[in-house]
């Protein structure tokens, strides 16, 4: 599909595809915001021109110029990136510095970070570096109807509503992402590997929970079923709890050559390869009953689990009322 | 309101939750017209009346409160959720008169599912109480306000609280996994849990001091009571120096219960031992003037009436700073947090106190509440102002708030709540004035230096004492255009504006 530049009266200089669809590239954040101001109608955010543009009304926004990454702050360790560059390239810029995000989930490895906030895809299985989204410093973001946000960048967004979290999880309706600070840690090599193997799912979890009490702390943990046993394998960053790990955790050492083999790329896409849209979560009793039958638990924290394949829809309820705001927002009733 | 609107709306009250559970006489609704603001007692000493609510209702149950939503909805009635008032920023006052909801009453716990790790507890249950229940059962929530004596659970998640533990277990947002609210259009509802993804429904309502619906129970995270815990004090060089231990023990992924540093005044403060015993003098009498102690006020308002000089003199003093830490857990856990803490407090150059700081510091950690009162029948006044940034601009930010609001009152800080990308400053300020009206002058020109001193540093213009009407000045700065979105949310939670007014943002434009 090829595109042509045109000067829309509505959009100004944009490509236009032969099939009529639009493309439009702003040419920083003020500009994005205008646009959305001043024009009407829907935009679906991109990087680049996508490969099928649909129909004659689409209009699509070209997010490349919020590509970058960089820098990073002394001190602090946090990173700006821009809303369309990918974990990927956060976790490649960081590494140059000696620094991480932490495990990214290999699902999440090439997605671009605003398409990650628009899904309010949060989990990831790791103890020592937190779940994926408090690791979210500060967003800004430009809103339907024009206009920016601004939060500032701190350890806590403290003051108020979490309004950077509404944009959370509320798709592209809710505004564009185009700068994010996220929270790096220094990198410390994966120095120790444990595999245990336990007689079912519920001696598993509470193993787990009762490690996590103990307070270890792996970098990355994953609970599998193999055969009729459950195996947890897990990788250490540093100390952080290794002993009481092995005080608490119960079950049989297994080699720790099979996490050796699974997780050496513990910082890099590796660590998963799951999507994560298909997952329950709920709390530990619940999901032993759940994970009888599902294969693997992504993430297990002591009041709740994430187990892969049983996934559950958004609550109707809520859903109408994230949609009613978004009316509102959009400058409607 | 008018006569006959007050009698419906007060019929219609006591039919919902009966006649005993509803008050209009001045007695209360004077009492209600107040909460730990030091602003409104600088209004009071000036003369100027509280503004009182027309009724005062205590529900029993969510369904009363719903009721009472929907009442208050059909009569355009300002609803004020109150929880215990120990908020310092102006959040329950009723500034548009109407009802306040006094929450006590729910006061259940409605689940503990130790196994999962939670508890689902009504909002009204005091702090305190909570944990002493927690603690008969092996459990604790870990959340230690210094307001726990007086503050409740929807208290806490509604102004976004932090505990003194905050740095292992969290603040309120960390601990929420899911709310119950009554929203301002009457409906009763539950958020998704907070690790169901999508749009985050816990992180709109915590912190939202009651602008957009009555939140009526929270399920929150419990952890097994700590087995053991290490106490230390640390004499570190200077303040950059006991930053860069906060910041390394946190960028190791340490969860030590208590990271609290304290600036060289309030070292001096609260003694080298962490025991309160300063010496006489000028700083004897300052300490007993700001704890509301000691005769005669004339020391303590002329050492407040003159900040500029005082100031001088604290940077005069000398840089070193006390450290106090507090690790706790399982044994092996609470050992090796203390243990790799000393290893980066000696990097520093830091002196070993021993335990008492600690302990000192646990035996006297709830002492700042209710004895606040004592300074202004002395004709001065005190204040906290907390605010959180990054690692990289918190010494320049304590500094520039220092310089900012110096010029006004006495200033002095401790450093605690560490993330891995920062942490909070709390702010103690006092000052003095011939007057009243002067003096309500000198107390808003400090609070007007220090926002706006750290909304230019990019910093959070709060970290755990909430908006109230104290900072609803620069939220629309600090946020941009973010404001929309609350806007959005409270058009469609709250149709009719009723919950809370005023509040948080202030009223829509």
């Amino acid at each position: 599909m090829s595109w042509t530049s045109v000067d829309d009266p509505q959009l100004g200089v944009c490509q236009r595809a032969d099939a009529g669809a639009r493309l439009v590239e702003p040419l920083d954040a003020a500009g994005l915001a205008q646009l959305l101001g001043e024009y009407r109608g829907a935009f679906t955010p991109t990087v680049g021109p996508p490969p099928d543009p649909g129909g004659r009304d689409r209009v699509w926004v070209d997010l490349s110029p919020f590509s970058g990454v960089g820098p990073v702050t002394d001190g602090a360790l946090a990173v700006q990136a821009g809303g369309a560059a990918t974990w990927g390239a956060v976790e490649g810029h960081l590494a140059a510095e000696g620094l991480t995000l932490g495990p990214v989930p290999g699902a999440l490895w090439d997605e671009p970070l605003y398409v990650t906030l628009a899904r309010g895809a949060r989990r990831r299985p790791s103890p020592r570096f937190g779940e994926l989204l408090d690791n979210l410093l500060a967003v800004k973001a430009a809103l339907p109807g024009g206009g920016l946000t601004r939060s500032a960048v701190t350890p806590r967004r403290a003051t108020g509503p979490d309004l950077a979290r509404g944009l959370l999880g509320a798709g592209h309706r809710a505004g564009i992402p185009v700068s994010v600070h996220l929270q790096a840690w220094p990198r410390s090599p994966v120095t120790a590997w444990r595999a245990v193997g336990f007689a079912g799912w519920a001696e598993a979890l509470h193993g787990g929970v009762a490690a996590l009490h103990g307070g270890a702390r792996p970098a990355w943990w994953r609970f599998a079923a193999q055969g009729d046993r459950v195996v947890c394998l897990a990788g250490f960053a540093g100390e952080a709890g290794l002993a009481r790990f092995d005080e608490a955790m119960g079950g049989h050492p297994l080699d720790p050559g099979l996490a050796r083999a699974l997780g050496d790329e513990v910082f890099g896409p590796g660590v998963a390869a799951h999507p994560l849209g298909a997952a329950w979560s709920g709390p530990v009793s619940e999901a032993i009953g759940r994970a009888e039958v599902g294969s693997e638990i992504w993430d297990l924290r002591p009041e709740g689990v994430t187990v892969l394949g049983a996934a559950t829809g958004p609550d109707p309820g809520w859903a109408s009322l994230a949609d009613a705001a978004l009316g509102v927002l959009e400058g409607g009733p | 309101m008018s006569t006959a609107s007050v009698e419906a709306l007060v019929d219609g009250l006591q039919a919902i939750v009966g006649p005993a559970h509803v008050s209009t006489t001045p007695p209360d609704r004077v009492a209600y017209a107040r909460d730990l603001w030091p602003r409104s007692q600088l209004d009071r000493l000036a003369g100027e009346p509280p503004r009182l609510p027309t009724a005062i209702a205590w529900p029993a149950d969510t369904a009363q409160v719903a009721e009472v939503v929907a009442l208050c909805r059909a009569t355009r009635t300002p609803i004020v959720p109150f929880g215990a008032g120990s908020g310092v920023c102006g959040g329950t006052l009723p500034v548009r008169r109407g009802l306040v909801l006094d929450l006590k009453r729910l006061r259940r716990v409605r689940r503990l599912a130790a196994e999962d790790g939670v508890i689902e507890v009504e909002a009204g249950h005091n702090g305190e109480r909570l944990e002493r229940w927690l603690a008969h059962r092996g459990l604790t929530l870990g959340h230690f306000p210094s307001s726990i004596l007086c503050s409740t659970v929807g208290g806490w998640v509604a102004a976004r609280s932090a505990g003194q533990c905050s740095s292992r277990y969290g603040k309120i947002e960390d601990m929420v996994v899911d709310l119950e609210v009554v929203t301002g259009d009457g409906q009763v509802r539950r958020t998704p849990r907070v690790d169901a993804g999508g749009f985050d429904w816990n992180g709109v309502f915590v912190g939202s001091e009651g602008t957009l619906g009555v939140i009526t129970s929270a399920t929150l995270k419990v952890h097994p009571e700590p087995r053991a815990r290490a106490f230390r004090g640390w004499q570190v060089p200077d303040i950059q120096a006991g930053l860069t231990v906060m910041r390394r023990a946190m960028q190791a992924g340490l969860r030590p219960a208590v990271l609290r540093l304290y600036d060289p005044l309030d070292t001096l403060m609260v003694g080298s031992d962490g025991d309160k015993k300063a010496g006489g003098g000028p700083l004897h009498t300052l300490k007993q003037g700001l704890l509301g102690q000691g005769s005669g006020g004339g020391a303590l308002r002329w050492i407040l009436s003159h900040p500029r000089l005082g100031n001088g003199a604290v940077n005069l003093l000398p840089a070193p700073c006390l450290l106090v830490t507090v690790s706790e857990g399982e044994p092996g856990e609470a050992r090796a947090t203390d243990d790799a803490l000393a290893a980066f407090a000696r990097e520093v150059g830091a002196k070993d106190l021993g335990e008492g700081p600690g302990r000192a510091w646990l035996a006297h950690r709830y002492d700042v509440s209710y004895k606040q009162s004592g300074i202004y029948r002395k004709g001065a006044f005190v204040d906290t102002f907390e605010v959180a940034t990054t690692w990289d601009k918190v010494a320049a930010l304590y500094a520039a708030v220092r310089e900012a609001a110096g010029r006004h009152v006495l200033v002095m800080a401790h450093f605690s709540h560490a993330y891995p990308g920062g942490c909070s400053i709390y702010f103690t300020f006092a000052g003095a004035a011939p007057d009243a009206s002067a003096m309500r002058d000198r107390y808003d020109a400090a609070w007007q230096a220090g926002l706006d001193t750290a909304l230019g540093a990019g910093a959070a213009i709060a970290h755990h004492h909430g908006v109230g009407l104290s900072r609803r000045s620069h939220m629309g700065p600090a946020h941009g255009d973010a404001r929309r979105w609350f806007d959005a949310l409270k058009a469609t939670l709250d149709p009719d504006g009723i919950m809370n007014p005023g509040k948080v943002f202030g009223e829509a434009p």
